[in-house]
């Protein structure tokens, strides 16, 4: 008669498939999404920074925000709602900005994210029976995709006339016939720069060359998770003035720019279901890079008292 | 149902999706074939973007003056209040262009065997132009970190800060001391230091490795939403 060899859990445990614990991923990830169901962030010292920066940020003309949305598909998952919580505050706080991309693929979300935003304030104003219309040209404007970045950056904060350096927009209308460009003729006139990326050669090129000697405008980055300890760097040594940390910065940022409309269980928004999902995924992360050195643990023990080994 | 482009587009970007995850089942022809799919339109689009962008509007129409917009038009006009849209006499002063055009193809010289030196000329452009930059950059991104790194290991009134200042300049000096190579590692003290600095690395891989899940599982979830949100009802209309 064969007699099959015992194999202990924790033989089991260690040569556990790892698409098992995809599937276990998977299903933490999914269910969240399906019963549509948000939570309310953690505090983000670095996104309060960010909101702080731009509560202070002057409303006048011939002053505006640049936004550099150096992203595309590959990281929209987190620099998405980064930017789209950052533009909704500029909006409701009626500060222009521009939106301009070093990567072509970003071409797409330039034109669909701010209309986007604009038409969900244009129908809560009419809900509220507010008469400000958020328009192109006045509340922003669509620089579009330009190559050659590092030249780019470095004659736009040295011109001497914005308009006439940049040209068009992406649209094709000559930068003098927007509104929201008049007055701004110089890198000063631009109160904040706006980073939002996942490339740190992108980044980098910002901190490097968007300034001249004696100005330099506050920076607020938005970085994909994987770049958050790098991104502290230049928190520290204040070369930027906030930070958006992944989704979790979008979802905190998100509830300080809604107040008291911020709702994540009843009315959750993007950045707070992804939060939920996440979180949910990184308990059962936690639980298995537990489960994993728990069995290395058993086995070296087994294998000290002469048991089975592979 | 959606128009029949956008139920197109979200039927092609949910296949597109599942091709490229079921390499985690195991590597196949499908997410190959995904794969090569991707590359071939992140290329095309950006020849595509560029031309459109830069090269047509930029170069190739100041140039041909095929259509005298703003780009054809001095700046000296435009301040004087010259229409943009309007004709203007043909400036031969964009013929200019040709020059840095040329010295741009002649990267491509590097296919010939016979012209290839022609290349080796931009190549050596491009190393210096890249190198000032990169000693420019390096300056201006570096130096303020450095001087952040000059810290107070006292704060009066704040043990947390002073806390913090303490872990940092020890960690900052412990990491150097494991990349000071010009000597043994094996004084007392440098040992030591040394070894922590080696240790503290390693926490900072950690969180690396914890921000690159994050990142990870973020893309996934951006996914998903798209399948559940998207995808399914399209998916659905079908039938």
């Amino acid at each position: 008669m064969d007699e099959t060899p015992k194999v202990s859990l924790v033989d089991k445990l260690m040569q556990l498939d790892r698409r098992v614990i995809y599937v276990f991923v998977l299903v933490a990830l999914t269910v969240p999404l399906l019963l549509d169901f948000g939570m309310y962030p953690a505090k983000m010292e670095t996104a309060q920074m960010a909101y702080d920066a731009v509560e202070a940020l002057p409303v006048e003309k011939g002053k505006m925000v640049w936004i550099a949305m150096d992203w595309g598909p590959s990281t929209q998952a987190e620099n998405l709602p980064q930017t789209e919580v950052f533009m909704e505050h500029l909006m409701r706080r009626k500060i222009p900005f521009c939106t301009y991309s070093i990567v072509f693929d970003a071409e797409p979300f330039m034109k669909s994210l701010p209309q986007s935003i604009a038409g969900r304030l244009n129908r809560e104003n009419e809900e509220k029976g507010i008469s400000y219309r958020y328009e192109y040209g006045k509340d922003w404007v669509n620089i579009g995709y330009r190559p050659a970045y590092v030249l780019f950056i470095r004659g736009l904060a040295k011109t001497q006339d914005v308009a006439e350096y940049v040209s068009v927009d992406a649209r094709g209308t000559s930068i003098q016939d927007i509104p929201c460009m008049e007055g701004v003729k110089t890198i000063r006139d631009f109160s904040m720069l706006a980073e939002f990326t996942g490339l740190v050669g992108a980044f980098n090129a910002w901190v490097q060359f968007f300034q001249t000697s004696d100005y330099r405008p506050q920076f607020v980055h938005g970085c994909t998770s994987i770049t958050i300890p790098e991104a502290f760097i230049y928190l520290d040594s204040k070369q930027i003035q906030g930070l958006f940390e992944g989704v979790a910065g979008a979802a905190y940022y998100s509830q300080l720019v809604k107040g008291d409309s911020f709702d994540p269980v009843g009315n959750p928004d993007s950045a707070t279901k992804f939060m939920m999902s996440l979180s949910l995924a990184h308990l059962v992360i936690i639980g298995f890079i537990v489960l994993g050195n728990l069995g290395q643990w058993a086995q070296k023990r087994q294998e000290r008292r002469g048991g089975p080994s592979k | 149902m959606s128009e029949p482009w956008t139920f197109a587009t979200i039927l092609f970007g949910g296949i597109s999706t599942l091709a490229i995850y079921s390499f985690l089942y195991k590597e196949n022809p499908f997410y190959r074939t995904f794969e090569h799919i991707y590359i071939g339109i992140a290329t095309g689009l950006g020849l595509v973007i560029s031309l459109e962008r830069f090269i047509w509007p930029k170069l190739l129409k100041p140039i041909l003056n095929s259509s005298p917009t703003m780009y054809a038009t001095p700046p000296q006009w435009i301040a004087d209040g010259a229409e943009l849209n309007t004709a203007v006499p043909y400036n031969s002063l964009y013929l200019l262009y040709l020059i840095p055009m040329a010295f741009g193809i002649g990267y491509y010289t590097i296919y010939s065997r016979k012209y290839n030196w022609i290349s080796r000329i931009v190549i050596s452009f491009a190393l210096g132009y890249g190198g000032g930059l990169a000693f420019k950059g390096f300056f201006a991104e570096f130096i303020p970190q450095v001087v952040s790194s000059f810290k107070p290991l006292y704060v009066p009134g704040s043990w947390g800060e002073s806390i913090n200042n303490i872990i940092f300049v020890l960690t900052l000096v412990c990491v150097m001391t494991y990349f000071f190579f010009s000597f043994e590692h094996d004084t007392p003290g440098i040992k030591q230091a040394s070894a922590a600095g080696r240790w503290l690395m390693m926490i900072s891989f950690g969180a690396f490795f914890g921000a690159t899940i994050m990142a990870r599982m973020s893309l996934l979830i951006e996914r998903l939403q798209f399948f559940i949100e998207q995808w399914i009802p399209n998916f659905k209309n079908l039938f």
